[in-house]
């Protein structure tokens, strides 16, 4: 087509003015905030240098910050992808179309609802103390001891956010890797006899290492998701008991707006961009390497 | 081993390890459900459907309910008109920088909410539009735009140059070919790109609850976080609540599922 290159940029100016309005401008602006002290309502700020940066660096919470970090993408992210791959396996394996898809919805639902709504659901019906399924369970089968207060206790309350983290995203690992079996051809899974120990081996190591760019993938996506990580804890834990489970957002939130340090919530909110950053670097020389 | 196996030992292990896997299946399907289903039944105890009554016409839920429509209806606008644009200049036009500004805008992609939201809060504060519903529909547009001027670049790059280049000759302007000729042959992703939006606006939490004080200008999802105090300890209203927000999802997915899962598969496969 003819290359009329200045009416071209007319194309991508309202995308590029939005991204950079909203996005590189407010990342910016958190950089320049950084170095203030500043309480979010004076117009006042005062410059402090580095002080917001060593503060963080001596500030015990960042510490569990980054635990939880690794928590959810180094423990429950895989986990996720673990049982996503095998269940899109059983699910492929379902030879009626429309129970195969039963299974499939039932699993997927819960990746679409409100991180909210599932916060709220969980708090109110699963772990709650007395009530909740999952003590009536534990006392159901006679084990009243294993009852806890699920997310009340800061040793255990992470593992609670961390169960629901699971339950929540498991449905998007299955599908994206049902979506990457069907592009493999159906003669590697028709090699698999009816045994079942035959099955798994098939699957961990034959189907697995095809499904390498998924691997990837839902790695990246996990990264960054759990970087992400609010709505559920906010309403799950609030960053609590005693900021065990805080994320980089719930912490940005807790400094900046409850407790009006400004600056430091920007600097909290410039390591998030930074770890943000980093994980798309990683991305990309992934990316390339795959093209390349 | 098969091979020798009797036939009829053979299919009986059949049928058993087709048991075996519909039962677990059964099993793991329902583990994932069942707080779903929970919500409903809790929702409906005591008054049945005279909670839900009760939740739109006393606490006016409603409103709340519109203004989550409102945003999502023209996050979905500008995002839609934004994304084709954008699309379909870095698929089929050439201009200087291509690359780069390709770059720049799916790097935003990767952004997280949390490290814009204070200073698009002081923008608004300066605009004067804390506790307007407007004032989401920017940041919304921002953040939702470029995964779908990612998947929306990918689908129009299968379109065949030829196509447009003989409706070039015969007159038609870069708009027009997008819109009579680029657009129709994209249907499948608008509509996974308009899912898509509608789902990051809707569910969108963090922003509402910080830009939006007052009940009367809250969206939906941001309800929730004062139920307590709302309701005391009429908890099947609360399940009400919850369940009026996951409505619209839940329902335009078991419609429209063929097009979630695409939109959910397509940014992960085919960057």
């Amino acid at each position: 087509m003819k290359r009329n290159t200045l009416s071209s940029y007319l194309f991508i100016l309202p995308i590029i003015i939005f991204v950079t309005v909203f996005i590189s401008l407010s990342v910016a602006d958190n950089i320049v905030t950084s170095f203030f002290e500043w309480n979010g309502l004076d117009p006042i700020k005062k410059f402090i240098g580095f002080d917001n940066y060593i503060n963080l660096y001596k500030d015990p919470t960042i510490l569990t910050i980054f635990k939880n970090f690794s928590f959810f993408f180094a423990i429950c992210t895989p986990l996720q992808m673990i049982f996503g791959m095998v269940l899109a396996y059983i699910i492929k394996t379902v030879k009626v179309r429309p129970v195969a898809n039963i299974y499939k919805t039932l699993i997927f639902i819960p990746v679409i609802i409100s991180p909210v709504v599932i916060g709220y659901l969980f708090s109110g019906t699963v772990f709650e103390y007395n009530y909740g399924l999952l003590n009536q369970f534990l006392r159901f089968i006679g084990a009243p001891s294993l009852a806890q207060n699920w997310l009340g206790d800061p040793s255990i309350a992470i593992l609670s956010c961390g169960i629901v983290f699971l339950w929540q995203w498991t449905g998007f690992a299955m599908l994206l890797y049902y979506a990457g079996m069907m592009a493999i051809p159906s003669e590697v899974f028709e090699a698999a006899s009816i045994d079942g120990a035959n099955k798994v081996k098939t699957l961990f190591s034959i189907v697995a290492p095809m499904l390498r760019s998924t691997h990837y993938s839902l790695a990246i996506l996990g990264a960054i998701g759990c970087l992400k990580m609010f709505d559920l804890i906010f309403v799950l834990t609030n960053g609590g008991p005693a900021d065990a489970t805080q994320t980089f957002s719930t912490y940005m939130i807790a400094k900046s707006i409850t407790q009006f340090q400004q600056g430091y919530g920007s600097t909290i909110a410039v390591i998030l961009f930074v770890m943000a950053m980093i994980i798309t670097v990683i991305q990309l020389r992934l990316y390339n390497k795959k093209v390349g | 081993m098969n091979i020798s196996m009797p036939k009829k030992q053979k299919h009986n292990k059949q049928w058993v390890y087709s048991f075996v896997k519909h039962f677990s299946m059964i099993i793991i399907s329902a583990y994932f459900i069942l707080p779903i289903v929970l919500m409903i039944y809790k929702s409906v105890e005591g008054k049945g459907l005279g909670n839900y009554i009760a939740v739109f016409e006393r606490f006016n839920i409603s409103l709340n309910f519109f203004n989550s429509l409102i945003v999502t209806v023209l996050t979905i606008t500008s995002v839609v008109v934004i994304t084709t644009l954008a699309a379909f200049a870095f698929s089929k036009l050439e201009f200087r920088f291509k690359k780069l500004l390709y770059l720049y805008l799916l790097i935003a992609l990767m952004i997280p909410l949390a490290s814009i939201l204070l200073p698009v809060f002081k923008l608004i504060k300066g605009l004067g539009l804390i506790n307007n519903i407007l004032s989401l529909v920017g940041p919304y547009t921002a953040l939702i735009a470029p995964f779908n001027l990612l998947i929306l670049k990918n689908y129009i790059d299968d379109i065949p140059n030829q196509i447009l280049e003989s409706a070039f000759i015969d007159g038609c302007n870069k708009l027009q070919i997008l819109y009579k000729i680029v657009l129709p042959l994209c249907k499948p992703a608008l509509v996974v790109i308009i899912l898509w939006t509608f789902l990051s606006s809707w569910n969108e939490f963090m922003m509402a609850y910080v830009f939006l004080s007052k009940t009367v200008s809250q969206t939906i999802t941001v309800i929730p976080s004062k139920l307590k105090t709302m309701f005391f300890a009429d908890v099947p209203k609360i399940y009400a609540t919850l369940t009026v927000i996951v409505a619209p999802v839940i329902t335009l997915y078991i419609f429209l599922q063929k097009y979630f899962e695409e939109g959910f598969t397509a940014g992960a496969l085919k960057e």
